[in-house]
């Protein structure tokens, strides 16, 4: 309600004149804001008729394969008999899996349970809305609903908890509301499918949602029931946007001290007459009064225009959203969770008018109690059967109370344990790609419009500025008369986050993250100044900590400039200029009166630190104020009228006429003259300075706001160094890493070694190797020599290593042998010094035995290798036949 | 009395930086200010006085807020009388003929000591200059680089320059120094680098280690001290010092010959004196606790009574100062209408019989616009100081609460010690009687207390006259006690109201003073238009002001 009397004050205000004051039945119009979101869901396409069957109508047509068909929908009948279904389609997707056109022998068993429960149900309970137990998937097959739960684990940062999943939910899909809005749906695709085509009906979402609550741990039902007609339509435009940020400042109360003071201030006599008082509250309540009834009055019309149109099927509507029991999760109270919306609802939500029975994965309950009071005075201890009628009877473990039973024998636990239970889901593990979730909205875009709001989401990088979301605040509800824009970015490079453009004050404020070069954190102008100059409105916060000069804000409009310090070591607090307009003769504004105000410096007296330096630049004189000491009421001035610098040739004389001042301390000395002279020659000294300072501040500014500019005209934005999928130079990079991988493994393919290359070259300089095969004579030179050569190096291998080892092996012996004699009459540390080196020794006596054995393992497939390639070597060619032809080897 | 002449021409003022001070070039100004006012040698913070040909350092002892001092390129031969200039911080006194370092002692706060160039052959004399920052002792006649080892102590040294002594040719002083002044970063304006410390120490290891141990005791008896003094210190303020502990009763032994002469008996007066000890500690600590609990509760009272008066004086300041604001806005337009009457009159647009009722009004005006502030400003202050006067009132009696509860705990310890005192004494009596005379067990005791346990009278008188003695001690102590802690109530509640008196007082002249200076502006402003008129006319509106 805030935000509608914030919103409509002004516009009120001003038609007040011409109107009265009761004009606010021309905002708030329903049809106006039908018009203006002409959706097709709202009117039309909907079969609103009420249903036949179960209200207990008489049924007057005649018995038609139609109206018999309809009949069996409205009654939610389950279908006993399993068509033959091959090669489904649905919409655009073909490729199904098995699961999803048959029936398991167990899928078909619980069906008939539902079916014969069905039936008892509506023995039982003639009066209520048939139960829903079943549903056709997008294959056209009959499938109990809780087999369509398929819990799935989601892996994201913010999926572990209700919210996210809610949010992601919400986020995620397109809602297409029931077309037999009193009705069971007439299909309940699974949510697998529902996630590709990322749109689907209250029960589909639901679907998705409850499976991802169960998969993060929570005690999540589906609901079905009846809600009201916004809630079914997803209607928000009567709803208060929640997106809108909240400004009003918080104001921190300073805590009452802990203890009674003990002094105090005697009070002030009071001199007012107490009967004046009273008659002037009595006045004022009496005003106040009536204002307050003007406005109530107000407040209650806006209230009844903005009551949703009367709906002839209030409380009939069908609806599924989600039920989230306590016990998992650190959920304490039962609570509803909106799928369209992705809020949580308290029990006593006014939306929920009626639940009918609550599923999840393992069970399905009605509820037999009644929901006249609320949602909120039922009984949510599923466990009570006689609130709660459960279809199967095989509790799920976690609600089985085993009281008495004995599991060990076997009768018993089969008696106990064997209970028809709903079979593992036919549905596929409802996993979403990373792409996918970062995407979130369908087509990277979703627009809602609430209550003189409308609110854009995007996803990130999906937009060209970075924008992730818009909230936009009109005046009206019809959308015409904006009032205030916020938008999100993200990814920025110039590191803007937030925008908020007041429309009627024509203001626009921006926020940025730390770590800009220039170090702005807040950047407020008006939308008419001009883009890239310091003389328009604007303030600009800094980042002051991270900047040299210490400056936190500037406040800049045409004919003023102010600079705000904090923590400067010079004391400056701040710098205010204010200018006159410039003439005809010289266009540029100019400097009238500079102020500089400086905090005060306790290491010197109060009378020696200046507080204020006021230069009068047109008027040609300074103004000094110090401090006040303690105490003290009155502060020491001095003001001088600055000589004329051309006349004395440059220097400062000094005149006591033109100089006076004020010292606050009767009992002080006078000022010594030369002091005051001093004081004269720094603050002109100064003054120049500042002047110089403020040129530069103003070509700085400049080049900020030129800065600025840019970043918004041409926004860029930043990919993260580890971002596959967006960083470019890196992927770039990759890419050429890859070719370059791949050139070398093919260079190594290429450049294999041809063992017979050195006796080529020996016999035919290297120049030979590609030319035309050997002859005979020739080759089997070559091939000898090869060969020959190949098994002489192999045999010194081996001579080498086995002699080495024989040498070690002897030392090793011999060592051991010098130790067993010499043993006893050794010193503890020669032993250990023998025990080391024996150690080491064998080391390397095993180490030498392995190559050995390594050696002889290989040598002999080494010779192999090298006689196949010999073998089907292209030079040799002709040898080779040859010796193939006389059988040679 | 040369040096008299020369400083009083020569002082360059305060603010001159010492690099700028050319005579002959800076305009006349500085100059003719000079001679105008004179020198203010109390408050001059830096003299130079070089090239003088000065004999003697004397006649300083004026230039009380003296900083820093420059006698360099003079003939001084002796450091003297520099004692009155304890708020010294740079001391110069380079190229001079000074043989000895002497009479530093009082410059505590010295921080840069420049004596290059003089005749000095030992380091000395220097051990109160703890603040010492950059020490020069360059072209001296120091003959032992050792000698410098002497720097050591000086904790807040930096900066060394040494060069130009006999010693620096030996190649070895430079390594010592390096080595031995680990806190010097500086060499001759030098940095030392790590490495060369790090050589030096290999060559010197045995000689640091002596020089390093000295320096460790010596820092660690320190430390206690100070640790000491601090605790001291703090108990004083809630005046129970030397209370905690059996240090006070050891003391007290101590001063009395004849109780410690008797203790040297032994045996079973050990045990009992132990006991006392222990009793006696025991209940000091109670006393103790008591007297920092006490403290604390003070030290908050005064908190809570001063936040009162700090914030009322804030609000009451920050009322005048919104008063006087109003009050310029007021006048502005009020000078304004008087500066156009000048103005029109100085241009002779108009007599001044013309003008007279004009300037009449306003300076009625401008007295109501200035009676008004007055009579604000002197509201606000009387409603400050009556305002807080009960608070004042209430303060002094709770605090006197306070010091008299202390008394009373205070007066209970004592009263136990002077009990455990008689139980002592009669105990001592008892053990001692049953030894009287008896010269077995009295074998080994000392001549002088053999004499005395032989005979009964001496004994009983000895015993008699500690005791009399441990009384007036603890008696001694007591007052002590009492006195301090009613001077200290004393002095708060009379320093409260004197400094609320003052307070008042000095604001009540400012607001006069503020007056009056206002309406004497206005009387001049209207004299500046007068002046020229006959003085017929003064007269006429001489009345008003």
């Amino acid at each position: 309600m805030s935000v509608v009397k914030l919103a409509s004050e002004p516009v009120s205000t001003e038609k007040n004149l011409e109107m009265g004051p009761m004009d606010t039945l021309l905002e708030v119009n329903e049809n106006v804001a039908s018009k203006i979101f002409d959706r097709p869901l709202e009117e039309g396409e909907f079969e609103e008729i009420s249903p036949r069957i179960f209200s207990l109508k008489d049924v007057k047509e005649s018995l038609t394969k139609s109206s018999l068909n309809n009949a069996i929908y409205e009654l939610g009948v389950v279908n006993l008999c399993w068509p033959e279904i091959s090669e489904p389609v649905f919409e655009t997707r073909t490729c199904f899996p098995k699961s999803y056109y048959t029936n398991s022998a167990k899928e078909r068993l619980l069906l008939a349970y539902a079916e014969n429960f069905r039936r008892q149900f509506q023995f039982h309970y003639r009066a209520r809305k048939p139960l829903l137990l079943q549903a056709p998937n997008e294959c056209g097959l009959q499938k109990m609903v809780c087999t369509t739960i398929r819990p799935t684990k989601l892996c994201y940062a913010d999926t572990n908890t209700w919210q996210g999943i809610a949010n992601l939910v919400a986020d995620y899909f397109d809602y297409e509301p029931l077309k037999k809005p009193m009705l069971h749906p007439e299909r309940l695709m699974s949510p697998y499918t529902a996630i590709i085509r990322r749109s689907g009906n209250p029960f589909e979402i639901a679907h998705v949602l409850v499976s991802w609550l169960i998969g993060a741990g929570y005690d999540a039902y589906i609901v079905v029931g009846c809600a009201k007609r916004d809630v079914c339509m997803a209607i928000r435009y009567r709803t208060v946007c929640p997106d809108i940020p909240d400004e009003s400042e918080i104001v921190e109360e300073v805590p009452p001290p802990e203890e009674e003071p003990r002094y105090r201030l005697v009070p002030l006599p009071d001199l007012t007459s107490k009967y004046c008082q009273q008659m002037n509250k009595k006045e004022e309540d009496k005003k106040q009064n009536e204002l307050d009834k003007i406005e109530n009055e107000r407040m209650r019309k806006i209230a009844d225009l903005e009551k949703p149109p009367h709906d002839e099927i209030d409380g009939w509507r069908t609806h599924a959203w989600i039920l989230v029991l306590p016990g998992s999760m650190g959920v304490e109270e039962p609570f509803f969770i909106e799928p369209s919306e992705g809020n949580q609802y308290p029990l006593e939500a006014k939306q929920y008018q009626h639940l009918d029975s609550v599923y999840n994965h393992e069970n399905y309950y009605v509820n037999l109690q009644s929901c006249d009071n609320g949602l909120n005075s039922l009984n949510y201890d599923l466990s009570d059967i006689t609130c709660w009628e459960h279809l199967l009877a095989g509790e799920p473990f976690s609600r089985r109370q085993m009281v008495g039973i004995d599991t060990a024998d076997k009768k018993t636990a089969v008696d106990t344990e064997k209970h028809l239970d709903v079979p593992a889901s036919w549905v596929e593990k409802l996993d979403i790609t990373a792409d996918e979730y970062e995407q979130r909205y369908p087509g990277s875009h979703k627009v809602i419009h609430y209550k003189k709001v409308v609110l854009e989401k995007f996803s990130p990088y999906s937009q060209r500025d970075g924008i992730v979301k818009r909230v936009k605040i009109f005046d009206d509800y019809a959308l015409t008369i904006p009032l205030i824009t916020y938008e999100w970015y993200k990814n920025r490079v110039d590191k803007m986050e937030t925008v908020r453009i007041d429309h009627v004050k024509r203001q626009v404020l921006e926020r940025f993250g730390v770590g800009r070069r220039d170090h702005i954190i807040k950047h407020v102008y008006s939308m008419d100044a001009p883009a890239v100059s310091v003389e328009g409105d604007r303030t600009l916060e800094f980042n002051y900590y991270a900047r040299l000069d210490h400056l936190t804000k500037l406040v800049c409009s045409p004919l003023t400039f102010d600079e705000y310090y904090t923590d400067r070591d010079d004391r400056l607090e701040s710098r205010m200029i204010v200018y006159i307009e410039g003439t005809k003769a010289e266009p540029k504004r100019q400097m009238k009166d500079i102020t500089e105000t400086y905090r005060r410096n306790p290491s010197i007296p109060a009378k020696d630190d200046v507080f204020k330096k006021i230069f009068h630049i047109q008027d040609n004189t300074i103004e000094l104020f110090y401090h006040y000491a303690y105490n003290f009421i009155t502060n020491n001035t001095r003001s001088y009228i600055k000589p004329n610098l051309a006349e004395t040739g440059g220097k400062i004389l000094y005149y006591p006429e033109k100089t006076s001042g004020y010292i606050a301390d009767p009992c002080a000395k006078p000022p010594r003259p030369l002091n005051i002279y001093y004081a004269l020659c720094e603050n002109m000294d100064w003054e120049y300075k500042t002047n110089k300072h403020i040129r530069d501040r103003e070509t700085d500014i400049n080049g900020y706001l030129k800065q600025r500019y840019k970043e918004l005209t041409e926004p860029l934005l930043f990919v993260a160094l580890f971002d596959t999928e967006r960083n470019e130079a890196a992927k770039k990079g990759w890419k050429e890493q890859e070719t370059q991988k791949a050139e070398v493994t093919e260079r190594e393919k290429e450049a294999e070694i041809d063992p017979l290359a050195p006796y080529l070259a020996r016999m035919f300089g290297s120049g030979r190797g590609t030319g035309a095969p050997l002859t005979i004579k020739e080759a089997t030179l070559v091939r000898e020599q090869c060969i020959n050569d190949f098994k002489a190096k192999q045999l010194a291998r081996q001579n080498l290593v086995q002699e080495r080892f024989d040498t070690l092996n002897s030392e090793y012996k011999n060592k051991r042998l010098w130790y067993l004699a010499n043993q006893f009459i050794l010193t503890p540390e020669k032993e250990s010094a023998y025990f080391a080196a024996s150690a080491e020794l064998a080391f390397k006596v095993h180490a030498l035995e392995v190559r050995l054995t390594r050696h002889k393992d290989l040598s002999e497939p080494r010779y192999k290798i090298l006689m196949e390639y010999l073998d089907k070597h292209p030079l040799l060619k002709d040898y080779n036949r040859m010796r193939h032809y006389y059988g040679v080897k | 009395m040369s040096e008299k002449k020369s400083l009083n021409s020569l002082i360059i003022h305060p603010d001159i930086e010492p690099g700028n001070n050319n005579y002959t070039t800076t305009n006349n100004n500085f100059r003719s200010k000079f001679a105008e006012e004179g020198v203010h040698l109390d408050e001059a913070p830096i003299v130079r006085l070089e090239f003088q040909n000065i004999l003697r350092i004397d006649y300083l002892w004026m230039l009380k807020s003296l900083r820093k001092l420059t006698l360099a390129h003079n003939l001084i031969e002796k450091i003297e009388n520099l004692d009155q200039l304890t708020g010294l911080n740079e001391l110069d006194l380079s190229f001079n003929k000074i043989e000895k370092i002497e009479n530093l002692d009082e410059l505590v706060n010295l921080e840069v000591l420049s004596l290059f160039h003089n005749k000095i052959r030992k380091l000395e004399n220097m051990d109160t200059l703890q603040n010492l920052l950059v020490f020069s002792i360059g072209d001296n006649l120091i003959e032992d680089y050792k000698e410098m080892a002497y720097m050591r102590r000086f904790r807040k040294l930096r900066s060394v320059s040494f060069k130009g002594n006999p010693c620096c040719d030996d190649p070895m002083a430079y390594q010592f120094l390096k080595s031995a002044l680990t806190r010097v970063t500086y060499l001759d304006y030098k940095t030392i680098t790590e490495e060369e410390r790090e050589s030096g120490k290999a060559i010197f290891r045995g000689l640091l280690r002596k020089l390093d141990e000295a320096d460790e005791k010596s820092e660690k008896e320190r430390i206690a001290k100070e640790e000491y003094d601090a605790k001291v210190e703090f108990y004083a303020l809630s005046f129970v010092e030397y209370l905690s502990g059996p240090e006070l009763l050891e003391s007290m032994f101590e001063k009395d010959p004849d109780g410690s002469l008797l203790l040297k008996v032994g045996g079973e007066l050990l045990g009992f004196y132990e006991q006392y000890k222990e009793q006696y500690v025991e209940t000091m600590a109670g006393l103790v606790e008591f007297a920092q609990e006490a403290y604390n509760a003070r030290q908050h009272e005064i908190k809570l009574f001063k936040d009162l008066v700090n914030n009322a004086l804030e609000d009451s300041v920050q009322k005048s100062k919104e008063v006087l604001e109003e009050f310029e806005k007021k006048k502005k337009p009020l000078t304004e209408a008087m500066n156009e009457v000048i103005r029109k009159f100085s241009t002779k647009q108009a007599t001044i019989e013309q003008l007279e009722p004009r300037i009449v009004d306003l300076g009625e005006s401008f007295n109501d616009v200035l009676y008004e502030l007055w009579k604000s400003l002197m509201t606000i202050e009387m409603q400050l100081y009556e305002r807080c006067e009960e608070s004042r009132v209430q303060f002094s009696v709770n605090m006197t609460e306070m010091i008299t509860k202390l008394m009373e705990v205070s007066r209970n310890a004592f009263g136990a010690w002077r009990e455990n005192e008689a139980v002592w004494s009669m105990r001592q009596f008892e053990s001692l009687s049953k030894l009287l005379g008896n010269k077995v067990m009295l074998g080994d005791a000392p001549a002088e207390l053999f004499e005395v346990m032989m005979d009964r009278d001496m004994m009983m008188n000895l015993v008699a006259q500690s005791s009399d003695n441990h009384m007036r001690f603890i008696d001694a102590r007591e007052d002590l006690l009492m006195t301090r802690a009613n001077n200290w109530r004393d002095d708060l509640v009379q320093g409260t109201n004197d400094n609320e008196i003052k307070r008042n007082r000095d604001r009540i002249l400012e607001i006069n003073y503020f007056i009056d200076n206002q309406r004497e502006e206005w009387t001049d402003m209207q004299m500046g238009l007068t002046e020229a008129v006959d003085p017929e006319t003064v007269a006429l509106l001489g009345d008003d002001f």
